[in-house]
């Protein structure tokens, strides 16, 4: 690549001059006459303190490929480390349990009775004053393993919605947190519910898998149960 | 061999033949590239009002919200779209094409199969278009435009790729300079890319997550193989061609070639970091991805150096200024890439508007102003019409540039807040979203800024065509240099 | 010297490598686990969509939820996903068996929805939700998707279908909103959204 030699002209005058006669070469030549020659290079070595780094860069993608690799298995989802730093910690499951409660609750019961407690009207009952929430704790713990359906009255106001059950997607340690969370929330001032109670009622309920109505609940949990005291 | 003497330049009578040359030659290109440089800037008028509509409805979900057409879900990938085939690929083809000929020397071929292009190519943007506001959007993103629309970009690429490989084999230059290694790459890429992504997402899908892996080498690639090549073509051309000083290291262009083609490709699947694909997958993307750092520092100095000593020429030339805007913010946006591809990083930035502000970092402070900076060195080479006013180039790049800065900054910090409040479950989601606002907000600001500069661009683009107002002598620039002296050609070596 | 054949060579070799890598080889090693399905629920992942849930999987493509609502579950350790309640484990391939296309998501404007079936089973809430989210989540940013719904005079009695908003939302008396086949199709999709069975691959 003679940068000399690419300068010659491989012909001296193009051949095209139907298309010099087309466009007026007075007007295409005004930008063009005053151009720079075109790019050329010039052969400035590299740096070698570039090439060590480089050459560093690259050894960092051959140890980091070697050990993330997972065995280039379809079956490996994880690769050797995850980030070894914060988000371990903040995945590790809160002590308190109201912290753990509230964050349950966010998760799965602020889309319908809000982040406010006061639910949806019509819609979805309020827990802020409910006397649902307050009263009985068998009660309560029913509602949310089973789930509760049919016409509810709650603060005056009558729903007629589903409740979900939750008795497969918490455990008695999440359930406990969650109730007792709610039980002293947006004003509510009722005692804790223990995770041991939840386990007897859950015990107790076993039988049942349909959501609860109304009636039945207070059947069910006015029958004497085996309790230990929370 | 650094030095360059008086004898390399092009001595006065061969000046006289290869101005002819050239005359001949930007005659061959006129009508194609005008014809994408005006498609190019139709898509970017449609592509900008897309982006107001779409930013202002993200803190304003209310805002025309009767239209099922005019829904986020449509109108974000419409304006995707409209902005990567749209405005960027025809700008990119139409600067290419240009490109190549100048390289070569020779004229462009085949041009009545590249008006066809034109068309076919703004036919099939138009369908797509209009495919994805009426509900036929595929939803794979970068590739959002329904079954009956690639076939038109197909065709119509097939005819690019005739003419730019016909006129490179005609060649009378004999070397192959830095500019044509990137052209001929994004040419050969592109089709391979587009046909496979298209066929095996599209026509003949592939089951399951292996789709997620093919739709992000894809679109990664688009920018990386397809977009990158074009940008820092023209800017290889353009830089030493207005300076009159040759690129810095012919060492240089060759390290940062060969590594931009062997690493670019692999970089795709890093937008999958924690998703269901198997970890070698996601390493291997990450490794490639950090490895970018070589060719963008190679590039970086190859580009930096050619300059340096000459910053004051920014002070004019329009066509410098954007290109170099343009290649700083190429810089930075790679680097900021390679980072945000290892996890700890990805950790919070993945998901969140950091992500979109990254994109339009790559797509508009490093292509597009490197598009708008050659559009404005070509086009009054093709009409032989002078740009209207100096001061009106000079407020589109006031706008577009502040207005990237004001967008860069809004939407960084608010979505680096945003990932931070995500991976803490005690914040609630909603929560999260009221915080991002005042950001969404400014983002809507710096678009309101960019959309002046883009009618600023269309206004002077149009006047150009026209031939509006008295004929200019010399060059138009941001301000008259001083005593008007032209800028003389270098004759010391680089460095000295 | 003519570089054309080095360019062209090599060109084609450095494209052709991750080609491989990220494109034939995903495809092989994960396109087949088509056929085995090891959910243990019955929900959406794996098995194919039928009639009106099918119909909602395109009114969610159609309609680009996806550019604001991802579908995958980070693992435990990387973000904050499974503390979120957004599903009990991370998803793997497995999960996405036979979708086409597959609606992963890369932005997290919104809630991510892998398991929202299971999180959010309330047919009523989706409706609600889908006409106006502010009725459900006030402060939220997603559009309403009205148009889904029609809103009608009220012939006689109101249909048993009809959406029963609260006061403030409520449109004049004597006029009912109605959910579109569309509007149910998509309901009826979001609600399989539950990818919850055990898998191996998901690890601990």
């Amino acid at each position: 690549m003679n940068p000399v030699a690419s300068q010659q002209p491989a012909s001296a005058v193009p051949v095209h001059s139907d298309s010099e006669e087309r466009h007026s070469v007075q007007e295409l030549h005004a930008p063009i006459l005053r151009e720079q020659a075109e790019p050329r290079d010039g052969f400035e070595p590299i740096p070698s303190w570039l090439t060590l780094v480089f050459g560093a860069i690259v050894f960092w993608g051959g140890y980091y490929l070697a050990n993330n690799n997972g065995g280039f298995d379809s079956g490996v989802y994880d690769e050797q480390r995850i980030g070894p730093d914060t988000s371990a910690v903040e995945s590790a499951k809160p002590a308190d349990p109201l912290v753990l409660g509230k964050r349950l609750y966010s998760a799965n019961c602020v889309a319908c009775h809000q982040p406010t407690g006061l639910g949806v009207s019509g819609q979805f009952p309020p827990l802020a004053g409910s006397e649902w929430v307050l009263g009985d704790p068998a009660v309560l713990q029913r509602i949310l393993l089973q789930g509760l359906q049919g016409p509810v009255s709650v603060k005056d106001q009558l729903y007629n919605g589903n409740m979900p059950a939750f008795s497969s997607r918490l455990d008695d340690d999440q359930l406990a947190a969650v109730l007792s969370y709610i039980r002293q929330e947006w004003g509510n001032a009722a005692d804790p519910i223990s995770p041991s109670s939840l386990a007897d009622i859950r015990k107790a309920t076993a039988q049942r898998s349909a959501p609860w109505v109304v009636e039945e609940l207070k059947a069910s949990a006015s029958a004497p149960v085996a309790t230990e005291q929370p | 061999m650094s030095e360059q003497t008086a004898s390399d330049l092009e001595p006065e009578s061969d000046r006289q033949v290869f101005a002819r040359q050239r005359a001949a030659i930007d005659a061959s290109a006129r009508l194609p590239v005008l014809g994408f440089f005006t498609g190019s800037v139709f898509w970017l008028f449609a592509g900008t009002v897309l982006a107001l509509l779409a930013s202002i409805k993200l803190h304003n979900p209310q805002f025309l919200d009767d239209a099922s057409w005019l829904t986020f879900g449509r109108v974000r990938p419409a304006h995707l779209n409209s902005m990567a085939y749209g405005w960027a690929s025809q700008a990119g083809i139409g600067v290419l094409l240009w490109l190549m000929a100048r390289l070569a020397r020779a004229e462009l071929s085949h041009t009545r199969l590249l008006l066809s292009a034109v068309v076919l190519w703004n036919v099939g943007m138009l369908a797509g278009t209009t495919g994805i506001l009426v509900g036929e959007s595929t939803s794979i993103e970068w590739l959002e435009f329904p079954p009956f629309a690639p076939p038109f970009f197909a065709i119509a690429f097939a005819l690019i790729a005739v003419s730019a490989m016909v006129t490179f084999r005609n060649r009378r230059e004999p070397h192959v300079y830095v500019t044509q290694w990137y052209l001929i790459g994004a040419v050969f890429w592109f089709p391979w890319l587009y046909t496979a992504a298209n066929l095996l997402l599209l026509y003949t899908p592939v089951s399951g997550v292996a789709q997620a892996s093919i739709n992000w080498w894809y679109a990664h690639n688009v920018l990386g193989l397809w977009l990158t090549p074009i940008g820092l073509g023209a800017a290889y051309y353009l830089l030493p061609k207005v300076l009159g000083r040759p690129i810095y290291s012919y060492q240089l262009s060759l390290l940062g070639f060969w590594s931009l083609a062997l690493f670019y490709n692999w970089a795709g699947v890093h937008h999958l970091i924690g998703g269901p694909l198997p970890a070698w997958l996601i390493t291997l993307s990450i490794v490639g991805s950090v490895m970018m750092v070589i060719p963008v520092i190679t590039v970086a100095i190859n580009h930096h150096m050619t300059v340096v000593g000459n910053f004051r020429e920014l002070r004019y030339s329009p066509t410098l200024r954007f290109i170099v805007f343009g290649a700083m913010s190429y810089t930075a946006v790679s680097v900021q890439g390679s980072l945000q591809s290892l996890r700890t990083v990805n950790e919070v930035t993945h998901f969140t508007h950091y992500t979109v502000a990254h994109a339009h970092m790559g797509v508009y402070a490093f292509f597009t102003m490197i598009m708008f900076g050659s559009i404005y060195y070509i086009v009054p080479r093709l009409t032989g019409w002078e740009w209207a006013s100096g001061r009106l180039i000079s407020f589109h790049f006031w706008t577009t540039a502040l207005g990237m800065v004001l967008y860069f900054l809004a939407l960084t910090f608010g979505g680096w807040w945003q990932g931070r409040e995500l991976n803490n479950a005690d914040v609630p989601f909603l929560t999260i979203v009221q915080n991002t606002l005042p950001y969404l907000q400014a983002r809507s600001g710096a678009g309101l800024l960019m959309a002046a500069g883009h009618l600023a661009f269309a206004v002077l683009f149009a006047l150009n065509l026209l031939r509006f107002g008295a004929p200019r002598r010399g060059p138009t620039l941001f301000v008259e240099r001083p005593n008007n002296a032209e800028l003389a050609p270098t004759v010391a070596p680089a460095g000295s | 010297m003519n570089q054309a054949p080095t360019i062209f060579v090599g060109v084609f070799l450095t494209f052709a490598s991750a080609w491989l890598g990220l494109v034939v080889a995903p495809y092989l090693q994960l396109a087949p686990q088509g056929s085995e399905n090891t959910l243990t629920s019955d929900a959406q992942g794996g098995a194919p969509l039928g009639g009106l849930a099918a119909r909602g999987r395109d009114v969610y493509r159609a309609n680009g939820c996806v550019y604001c609502h991802s579908q995958q579950v980070r693992p435990e350790g990387f973000g904050s996903d499974l503390d979120r309640g957004w599903g009990p484990r991370r998803t793997v391939a497995q999960d996405y068996v036979g979708e086409r296309p597959v609606l992963l998501g890369t932005m997290r404007t919104g809630p991510d929805l892998a398991n929202i079936g299971a999180r959010q089973p309330s047919a009523t809430w989706h409706h609600l939700h889908l006409y106006n989210p502010r009725i459900t989540s006030p402060g939220s940013i997603m559009p309403r998707f009205a148009f889904l719904y029609e809103s009608r005079k009220i012939l006689g009695e109101r249909s048993s279908a009809a959406l029963k908003l609260p006061p403030d939302w409520d449109l004049e008396s004597g006029y009912e909103v109605v959910p579109r086949e569309d509007a149910k199709a998509l309901v009826a999709y979001l609600l399989l959204l539950d990818r919850a069975g055990a898998l191996e691959e998901a690890g601990p």
